[in-house]
């Protein structure tokens, strides 16, 4: 199974892989929005995508691209930046979930078994 | 606008046109003086004697009348009288001196007021009469003195009538030129204080415009302040929360996850700072969002987003993330409500907010002892209460716990740690669902937090879900996320290593764990928190493990629980083997605890 990770933070990037691939599985970590949209390609099952990239909402922009082509793949905002209005944003941009930082590696892994529910037991 | 004279003095006017008058006379006797002189010289034979006299008189006068005019007028008018009296005296009554008679009358009316000419008039008669009287006998004043007293007392009173009459007339002349000059006082008066007022109102205007801008400016500066601390409010948070990410990410996953790190478990002398960082991390979280809680209270921007909550269900669920808490603490957690709690009204998020902050305050200043949670109906609301065994607070510092970064004392703040914002949040947020945090404690004893929340009303649970729906058969998901589809598991286990793995393993899989490490409160906890599975050990400090499985097997409501035993011995030797689960022998992995959780309650499913 495949989990599509858009962050431009490595360490971020590094702790969730961490996390995923102790599951058996595999992340697809990448870096920009051009970059994410060309792995999409690889048909993840789920995908992570950090709001803020630099310093423009490109996450946000990314979700529209997604759902703007009728991709309904579960996506999650990983971002520190959650407040109500945020949060209305993101919904609204096409995310099904919001994970926000910091989250205890408990919370990343409740976040996943919620879109992904098959999850657990191949785990 | 030119100053109007107040009044105006006719009496003045009138003595100084006499005045005036009395210089052309005087000015025309000493012209007249002369010739008359002549004339009598040649006609009027020892008739000169008094001429050279009024002659000398009239320039005297002329010295004087401007230092006293009204003497030098009546010695004038005496003067003039003087003349028909000599000329009665000397020559008799005759025609000439018939006209004479008039000569003081008309010199008085000139020069003198009207009362004047009347006594003039009265005088020169009976002063005529009386010399006719002595130097011709009484008889003869009948027969030569009625004409010209007649003409004289007829001028009189045509003068003294005119003279009225013509004071009339500049009375009411002067009247109306007054009542004129009184309108136009009122109209300029009137004219100015509208000026005055016109020139005030500007005044006043401008300054309003002025405030009014200056209030513009001040609004626009708050906006600009407040948009300003948000968006200052929201950059900060996401930079101190980005690099918690790394804090709390990679701590909490060195601790509870070893199977990140290719199953290597944490060296112990690293495990307790590793900890300490998590926890510092965890700390400075609460106070990040604190802050941001407090900021959204205090700008009026905290919305609440009431609905009815299944109050019993909440209780629970925030005893159970209480109980990570109390860690190696000898501290019970003890449930204290009764079943079936009505629904009541609120917002579920904050009153969950309210109950964490209080029970975590609880945790803290308690060690040994007890916390309890709980709740009952007062008439239309439902009093929440946290009471504990701790070290309390003296009555006169009471006040100051729920000031912002302050505890009773220094001392306090020095050996427990925290922020002091707590205690504020979930008073703030008590009073924004109608209640208040009341507190009663005694020092050394224990204290006790309080607030209520009201039942909620038909018809707020009807606008929510519907009329036609039966509201106990309602059901509210009141634990946010977290809690959502997710699982309790309870475990009971002395060893803290094999416990906290256990906690680590089954949290990750997204349980939502309960740990105890006693049977005694393993009972209470299955029976007030009735989690989904049980992982028991055998060997505990207070009971055996096979006389909890009995109990628990014994009680009808904790009979349905899968139970799970988690034990160094070999199965098979107890009777109650038939009743568990699973069984996961020790040493167990990671992957042994979750499967053997899981297996039980894929079986219990069943």
């Amino acid at each position: 199974m495949k989990v599509l990770y858009l962050e431009d933070d490595p360490n971020d990037a590094h702790l969730v892989d961490l996390y995923v691939s102790a599951s058996k599985h595999k992340l697809i970590p990448v870096q920009t929005v051009e970059q994410a949209w060309q792995a999409v390609a690889e048909d993840p099952q789920l995908i992570l995508v950090d709001v803020i990239l630099g310093t423009t909402r490109g996450g946000v922009d990314f979700a529209r691209l997604l759902r703007g082509h009728g991709n309904r793949t579960p996506l999650v905002a990983v971002t520190a930046l959650a407040t109500d209005a945020d949060v209305q944003e993101y919904r609204s941009a096409g995310f099904d979930d919001v994970l926000t930082k910091p989250f205890t590696i408990t919370q990343l892994a409740q976040t996943i078994t919620r879109h992904v529910p098959t999850w657990g037991a191949d785990g | 606008m030119a100053a109007i004279t107040p009044s105006y003095e006719i009496e003045d006017d009138l003595a100084d046109e006499r005045l005036e008058r009395f210089r052309m006379l005087l000015n025309a006797s000493l012209l007249a003086t002369p010739f008359v002189y002549g004339l009598s010289f040649l006609f009027v034979e020892g008739g000169i004697g008094l001429y050279p006299l009024l002659f000398a008189l009239t320039i005297v006068l002329h010295l004087f009348v401007g230092r006293a005019r009204q003497v030098c007028a009546w010695i004038f008018v005496l003067a003039a009288a003087s003349v028909p009296l000599y000329s009665l005296w000397t020559e008799g009554p005759g025609t000439h001196a018939a006209v004479l008679i008039l000569l003081p009358v008309i010199a008085a009316s000139l020069i003198l007021d009207r009362d004047a000419v009347l006594w003039t008039g009265i005088a020169i008669v009976v002063a005529a009469c009386a010399v006719v009287i002595h130097r011709y006998g009484l008889s003869t004043v009948w027969v030569v003195m009625p004409q010209p007293v007649i003409l004289c007392l007829l001028l009189v009173v045509a003068i003294y009538w005119m003279q009225q009459s013509f004071l009339d007339v500049v009375h009411w002349a002067t009247d109306l030129q007054q009542k004129d000059t009184r309108r136009a006082e009122a109209f300029y008066e009137q004219k100015q204080q509208l000026e005055s007022a016109m020139l005030e109102l500007k005044f006043a205007n401008d300054k309003l415009g002025r405030m009014n801008d200056e209030l513009d400016t001040a609004q626009r500066v708050a906006e600009n302040a407040s948009r300003a601390k948000s968006i200052f409010l929201s950059n900060m948070s996401h930079e101190l929360r980005t690099p918690l990410n790394v804090i709390i990410g990679y701590s909490s996953s060195m601790l509870n996850m070893p199977q990140m790190f290719d199953n290597r478990r944490l060296p112990p002398a690293y495990r307790r700072y590793i900890q300490l960082v998590e926890e510092s991390g965890h700390y400075l979280l609460g106070l990040i969002n604190d802050v941001l809680d407090l900021s959204k209270i205090e700008a009026g921007k905290l919305e609440l987003h009431p609905a009815p909550i299944v109050l019993g269900d909440m209780l629970r669920g925030v005893l159970t993330t209480s109980i990570a808490l109390v860690k190696e603490k000898p501290l019970s957690l003890m449930p204290d409500f009764p079943d079936g709690l009505p629904l009541v009204w609120g917002d579920p998020m904050r009153v969950r907010q309210i109950l964490l902050n209080l029970l975590s305050n609880a945790v803290k200043f308690t060690e040994t002892g007890s916390v309890t949670l709980s709740a009952r109906v007062e008439a239309n609301f439902v009093r929440v209460t946290v009471t504990d065994t701790g070290i309390g607070i003296s009555q006169d510092l009471l006040e100051r716990i729920f000031e912002r970064f302050q505890q009773a004392t220094s001392d306090t703040e020095r050996r427990y740690g925290g922020t002091g914002l707590g205690l504020d949040i979930s008073r703030r947020l008590a009073i924004m669902h109608g209640s208040d945090l009341q507190v009663e404690s005694t020092v050394n004893q224990g204290s006790s937090f309080s607030f209520t929340l009201p039942l909620a009303t038909e018809a707020q649970i009807a606008e929510l879900y519907g009329p036609a729906l039966d509201d106990k058969k309602v059901t509210v998901f009141d634990e946010g996320e977290e809690l959502m589809d997710v699982q309790t598991a309870l475990v009971v286990e002395d060893e803290t290593a094999t416990r906290k793995l256990a906690y680590g393993v089954l949290e990750a899989a997204g349980y939502v764990v309960i740990e105890t490490h006693e049977g005694r409160q393993a009972l209470e906890l299955a029976a007030g928190l009735m989690p989904d599975v049980i992982l028991l050990d055998m060997s505990l400090p207070d009971m055996d493990g096979w006389e909890v499985l009995r109990q628990l097997k014994g009680q009808a409501d904790t009979q349905a629980i899968p139970v799970v035993v988690f034990s160094a011995y070999p199965n098979g030797t107890h009777a109650e083997v038939a009743d568990i689960a699973g069984y996961i022998e020790k040493p167990a992995t990671a992957d042994a605890i979750l499967q053997g959780v899981n297996a039980a309650l894929a079986v219990g499913a069943r």
